[in-house]
């Protein structure tokens, strides 16, 4: 490794604790607002809403709108394990002298799997990018947030993508400049998404799930007194 | 002055302070959870044809991540570190007096509450929960529209919504029951008032007293033939709905709820039981308790789950001969999505008519028929909302029943304006019209 890439390597990880910070500063935010105590008899658990919510709720058919979409539901899951597989495939990079596991993975994961994934993931980012662009409804609630966001993730996975098959330096250090920039972005931008899909999701499921709605099931309501 | 104008005249009159005021009274409605919704939309769009309002009229002012945009701006602009050096990147907009325009117009006249919008959302971001806080600052600002206001008003007033006195109360139950006894040829059968001590206090829409007398004969019947102790409150604390879940402002709501507490404690009944209504079985059930702050010391239920126990229980004996025609229904959203009341009434259907069928959808994912959010009182949103009920009547026409139940008084008033304005050639019924039809 030069110094140049071991800068870059800083670079990354302090872009990284940047982010994270953000997204700790953010989640802190929400918690300032304080819990709303409820005072209904409730007709279910928030534990089992939530469950629901994270498992058979994000089923393509639990969803109209899943139903209506497939292209894009599919296309919106290849962009996101691009991405988580690009993050993998940056730890590999960054940390993978020193991290003597990561030399025996199996080459099937290396040169079909990863790539792959990477591919689904470019090509998913590019796809929702194209869509956004052309589709007068969603260019009507986008900001150039949205399209930023799009370019930055697409960019990453496509450079991990490059990177893994060129196996130039450049490449990779141009991929580098990507991550530090998508880091530092994370925080101001939509891609925040990635705490808050989660905070969201617990929400609405230990919301709907308090009043007996979630998971919907033949007993809703059907309970005798 | 027509009611656009009027909206122009009051928002011309807003002062600075008000404005202040309105976004201070939209902070206090939201807590961790509203915030981190408010974090989450990615602008995906996949909710776009969730709502009935889109599906009939395909506009972006009728996409939920639209409306809901109208308020995440704001919530950006004044609440986030990169809405305020930066709004152009994240769409964080001010809140002056075109947003509270955009606001009434999303809010008030583009949503029906029904939450269809959320289930369907790929993040699960419950958007009436953000539109309620959207309504309530701007009932703080006096923008509620004003017929939706009067129904409150109504409520606040006479202890229900279409102004009914006392008297004209009393001498409506009295004449119902002098129908019931005739009907079940039986002088005991009684709509009893102000019984102290009866283990069920049964609240009905003032609807009922007023246009639907049936479906009030219709309940006795099913009390009546059930053997069961229960009473009516002569006074305030009879009338079930609450618009105050509508217009958002929750010391009104709080107030109106009030009424059916008071009449509990006066009347030491042990439950109180909400008659067919989705929003107001959500008032009582689940917004209730929390406008007043106070755990209620007796069970809220549905008159369908005491229908439904009723016939578990073999307390009543139905011949489902006696409704023969195909029977369709459709869920209030208040009652089934947002209240959890899903499947009492299809069990309670399946027994009583011989020939019933689901819609596509049905359930949680039932379409609203459009009559929600208070849209029925909001004049100048009707053309809006009969062409959104489109969906509805669309659903009804492909179930080919003649019939369609319902177990919703709102639901039933816009169902019979689709009736009308689809040529639908339907009937509409609550679930208990068709139970006591079918007690033999």
């Amino acid at each position: 490794m030069t110094y140049l890439d071991v800068f870059l390597c800083c670079l990354i990880l302090a872009t990284i604790v940047w982010a994270k910070c953000g997204l700790l500063f953010m989640w802190l935010r929400t918690k300032y607002f304080g819990k709303r105590k409820l005072f209904a008899a409730p007709a279910g658990t928030p534990c089992g809403g939530a469950i629901y919510a994270f498992t058979k709720g994000m089923m393509p058919w639990a969803k109209e709108s899943v139903r209506e979409h497939l292209l894009s539901y599919a296309l919106g899951i290849a962009y996101h394990a691009g991405i988580f597989t690009a993050l993998v495939v940056l730890v590999m990079y960054t940390v993978g002298s020193y991290w003597p596991a990561i030399r025996n993975i199996p080459a099937i994961f290396i040169y079909i799997i990863i790539p792959l994934l990477l591919i689904a993931g470019a090509i998913g980012g590019i796809s929702l990018f194209i869509k956004r662009l052309l589709d007068a409804t969603l260019r009507g609630i986008s900001c150039p947030d949205d399209y930023i966001s799009n370019f930055m993730a697409t960019t990453f996975t496509a450079l991990a993508l490059a990177s893994l098959i060129m196996q130039r330096l450049w490449v990779s250090r141009l991929w580098f400049v990507s991550a530090i920039i998508l880091f530092a972005y994370i925080p101001f931008s939509k891609i925040r998404h990635c705490l808050f899909f989660f905070i969201t999701r617990y929400n609405f499921g230990a919301f709907f799930g308090y009043r007996g709605c979630m998971p919907p099931n033949r007993d809703n309501g059907c309970k005798l007194f | 002055m027509s009611e656009l104008d009027e909206l122009e005249v009051k928002l011309k009159a807003l002062t600075e302070a008000e404005i202040e005021s309105g976004l201070d009274v939209f902070k206090s409605k939201l807590r961790e959870a509203e915030v981190s919704y408010l974090n989450s939309c990615v602008h995906c769009g996949l909710c776009a044809n969730s709502c009935h309002y889109n599906r009939a009229m395909p506009e972006l002012e009728n996409v939920p991540a639209r409306k809901l945009e109208h308020i995440v701006s704001v919530f950006k602009s004044k609440f986030t570190t990169i809405g305020r050096i930066a709004p152009g990147l994240v769409g964080a907009r001010p809140f002056n007096r075109e947003m509270i325009r955009a606001w009434v117009d999303a809010v008030f006249g583009r949503c029906s509450l029904c939450g269809r919008c959320s289930i369907n959302c790929t993040i699960g971001i419950p958007m009436p929960s953000l539109f309620r806080a959207a309504r309530a600052s701007l009932a703080s600002m006096g923008l509620v529209p004003s017929d939706l206001q009067a129904t409150v008003d109504n409520s606040l007033k006479y202890g229900n919504n279409m102004a009914i006195e006392k008297e004209e109360w009393v001498e409506t139950v009295e004449w119902i029951e002098e129908e019931l006894q005739a009907e079940v040829e039986d002088t005991e059968a009684r709509l009893p008032l102000d019984k102290v001590g009866a283990k069920y206090l049964f609240t009905v829409n003032p609807r009922e007293a007023k246009f639907f007398p049936l479906s009030l004969q219709a309940s006795a019947k099913v009390f009546w033939a059930a053997k069961e102790d229960w009473t009516m409150a002569s006074d305030a604390g009879w009338d079930l709905t609450n618009y105050g879940i509508f217009n958002c402002n929750d010391d009104q709501a709080g107030a109106i709820i009030s009424n059916l507490t008071n009449a509990m404690e006066r009347l030491k009944c042990k439950v109180l039981v909400i008659g067919e209504c989705g929003h107001g079985y959500q008032s009582a059930r689940w917004m209730g308790p929390e406008w007043l702050k106070k755990h209620f010391p007796y069970p809220v239920i549905s008159f369908l789950e005491l229908m439904y126990e009723y016939l578990e229980q073999g307390r009543l004996n139905v011949d489902p001969n006696k409704n023969t025609q195909l029977v369709t229904l459709h869920d209030p959203c208040n009652l089934v999505r947002h209240g959890g009341i899903l499947e009492p009434q299809r069990r309670i259907l399946r027994r009583v008519v011989n020939n019933f069928a689901e819609m596509t959808p049905y359930g949680h994912e039932n379409y609203c028929c459009g009559g929600g959010g208070g849209q029925l009182s909001m004049g100048k949103y009707k053309s809006r909302r009969l062409k959104a009920g489109s969906v509805k009547a669309s659903q009804i026409s492909s179930s080919k029943a003649k019939i369609v139940a319902t177990p919703c008084h709102n639901c039933v008033d816009q169902l019979m304006e689709l009736n009308k304005e689809y040529s639908l050639k339907i009937q509409i019924k609550t679930v208990a019209e068709l139970v006591a039809n079918a007690i033999v």
